[in-house]
């Protein structure tokens, strides 16, 4: 057994934890892909929800089999240190149940009452584990994509939270990428769209996440124009596996002219970067 | 001295200073004609004397001090990537200058290690090394190396074939670090795992510790990218359980990452350059982790089981 085993899932996301407050709420906004079990998904998920009651936010989650009510909910995120037993109480935050959440209907009407009650935003979190009762792989494709539209028509935040093992076959990964235009987080990484052609890349990278990076990179190539520019400067580890992926996945989109600026890695990235002879493929800037 | 393809690896014998500029014009000159990348490094004093023989040539890299040598790995991946980009615009890289044996047995070990990898590292460019050894000041087992590692010897009265070259494989065979705890390792491991599973744990609890000891930041993220890199070949290649330790005495730092499974066949793995300009393709992780560690070692511990050493030893903070 390794030393770290008890603490490792508060340790794998430690810097989302870290992250909410180290970079700008918008980190979390938008229709967001979160791969992890659901252990693991805690820390983020107690960070997240901090952060939308502080902005005065209405929270809806779905109901599933780790919160089936909103009493577990609290006691699940108390377990994180997150006391949300006020809220509750207030109403501030809610667990629908999963025929209603996951309806177009039921799901516009519990955001145009919460916005009704004067709630300054929207945020839910749900997942195609929980969805999977009530809905079939088309609707819920479809689901997601009424998601997308909630986000861009009238900023509301939905957080997904796929297992792990629902993305490991074949361009299930891409797939589920694709879906969510705004972020994506996973084992160690955190990262989120800023602007069309302007990614921010949170966390470590290794072999264990090199495929989102992957999957990341080519959907933001393939929505950017002419440059793409990747803001490193929460990026505190890069692994060769992770160059590789990052020069393998942008490589269609250079070979058209395209141009990956990388701005702000830290020191030792950089440093690793220009070793392996792969510098040349981006551009590098200091800091934004 | 050939023009053509192919790594040329050569040993300068001087024994004044009149003797290393007479030894030492051919090489540079051709080096012009040909339109090579020549860099002439060292000492002040022996650059000194080759800068002002050339009357200062732009066409010559002189770059006297150690920057180029501050790590034998360090060294040979700077020239395998300078190599790679000269390659491409055709050209020849050509260094003399020599090497820093240094007084301390562990340095001499390591660089008596670098003469013999040089054929080995570079053999696939086109890259020629001149390396003067002072015969005045040379101590008897270096130049015994220096002899056996060369493929002419070039002196103030011309070139001829070093008939004591001994074949690349048996002297590196013979250079090869035996299996030996480390004196560091006598003291208990600040940090380590018994059966890692993961990358990560290990850097985060590695970063930890060298933070707790002050570190400086940029070194110690070197240390740790080359762990992690180790640690994930390890993990993919070796057999499970795969163990860490981490060791100081306070000054120097060293991280031990073992497996259960044979062990490596070569244990100059990593040396060789990944870089697409050699065709046989070589894993990148070791080759990275070599030189972003003051050394790192690979042995096998006698009844099996790879054993992979770093080190670093940080220098204060300027």
């Amino acid at each position: 057994m390794c030393k770290g085993e008890g603490v490792k899932g508060g340790e794998r996301m430690e810097h989302l934890r870290d992250g909410l407050e180290d970079v700008s709420p918008s980190a979390w906004d938008g229709h967001h892909l979160l791969i992890a079990g659901v252990q693991e998904a805690r820390p983020a998920m107690a960070a997240w929800a901090e952060a939308g009651l502080r902005r005065g936010e209405k929270m809806i989650y779905a109901a599933d089999a780790r919160h089936p009510s909103v009493e577990r909910l609290v006691a699940s995120l108390a377990t994180s240190g997150v006391d949300v037993a006020p809220a509750a109480d207030e109403g501030q935050l809610a667990v629908v149940d999963t025929a209603r959440f996951y309806s177009t209907a039921g799901y516009e009407q519990l955001v145009a009452e919460a916005l009704g009650r004067g709630y300054r935003g929207v945020r839910s979190y749900g997942g195609p584990h929980a969805a999977a009762d009530v809905l079939g792989p088309a609707e819920f494709e479809e689901f997601e994509r009424m998601l997308e539209r909630m986000w861009t028509t009238r900023a509301v935040t939905a957080v997904c939270c796929y297992e792990p093992m629902m993305v490991a076959g074949a361009g299930e990964l891409d797939q589920a990428v694709g879906r969510h235009s705004s972020g994506w987080s996973g084992h160690l990484v955190h990262a989120y769209r800023m602007d069309v052609g302007r990614l921010c890349l949170a966390g470590e990278i290794d072999v264990s996440n090199d495929d989102l990076l992957a999957a990341v990179l080519a959907a933001a190539t393939r929505s950017a124009g002419a440059e793409l520019i990747v803001d490193c400067g929460e990026l505190g580890y890069m692994s060769v596996s992770g160059w590789r992926a990052a020069l393998s996945a942008t490589r269609p989109f250079r070979e058209r002219g395209g141009r990956v600026r990388l701005v702000a890695l830290t020191t030792t990235t950089a440093r690793v970067l220009q070793m392996i002879g792969c510098a040349e493929a981006f551009e590098l800037e200091p800091s934004s | 001295m050939s023009a053509g393809s192919g790594c040329v690896h050569d040993l300068l014998l001087f024994g004044s200073d009149a003797e290393l500029v007479a030894a030492g014009w051919g090489f540079i000159a051709d080096g012009i004609a040909a339109g090579d990348l020549v860099i002439a490094h060292g000492g002040e004093h022996e650059v000194g004397l080759l800068r002002d023989a050339f009357d200062d040539d732009p066409r010559v890299v002189f770059s006297p001090g150690k920057e180029r040598y501050q790590q034998m790995m360090g060294t040979i991946g700077q020239y395998q990537r300078l190599c790679e980009r000269e390659t491409a615009a055709g050209r020849r890289v050509r260094a003399i200058g020599p090497v820093p044996f240094g007084e301390d047995p562990a340095s001499r070990a390591e660089w008596m290690r670098y003469e013999a990898l040089i054929s080995r590292a570079l053999g696939p460019y086109r890259f020629s090394g001149l390396c003067h050894y002072d015969t005045r000041t040379t101590p008897a087992e270096v130049m015994d190396l220096a002899l056996a590692a060369h493929q002419n010897v070039v002196t103030a009265d011309g070139v001829r074939r070093n008939d004591r070259q001994r074949p690349g494989s048996e002297l590196l065979r013979a250079l090869a670090p035996a299996y030996a705890p480390d004196a560091l390792e006598d003291a208990p491991a600040v940090w380590g795992e018994s059966d890692c599973a993961a990358p990560a744990p290990v850097r985060h609890g590695v970063r930890r510790a060298l933070r707790d000891a002050r570190v400086d930041g940029d070194q110690a993220e070197g240390f740790v990218a080359a762990i992690s890199e180790v640690l994930s070949n390890a993990l993919q290649h070796g057999q499970s359980p795969v163990q860490v330790r981490l060791h100081t005495n306070g000054r120097g730092w060293l991280c031990v990452v073992t497996d259960h499974g044979p062990g490596m066949a070569d244990p100059w793995t990593g040396v060789d350059s990944p870089l697409p300009a050699n065709p046989q393709p070589v894993g990148m992780g070791l080759w990275l982790a070599r030189q972003l560690c003051d050394q790192l070692t690979i042995t096998t511990h006698p009844t099996g089981g790879a054993r992979i050493s770093l080190r670093l030893s940080p220098t204060q903070p300027r």
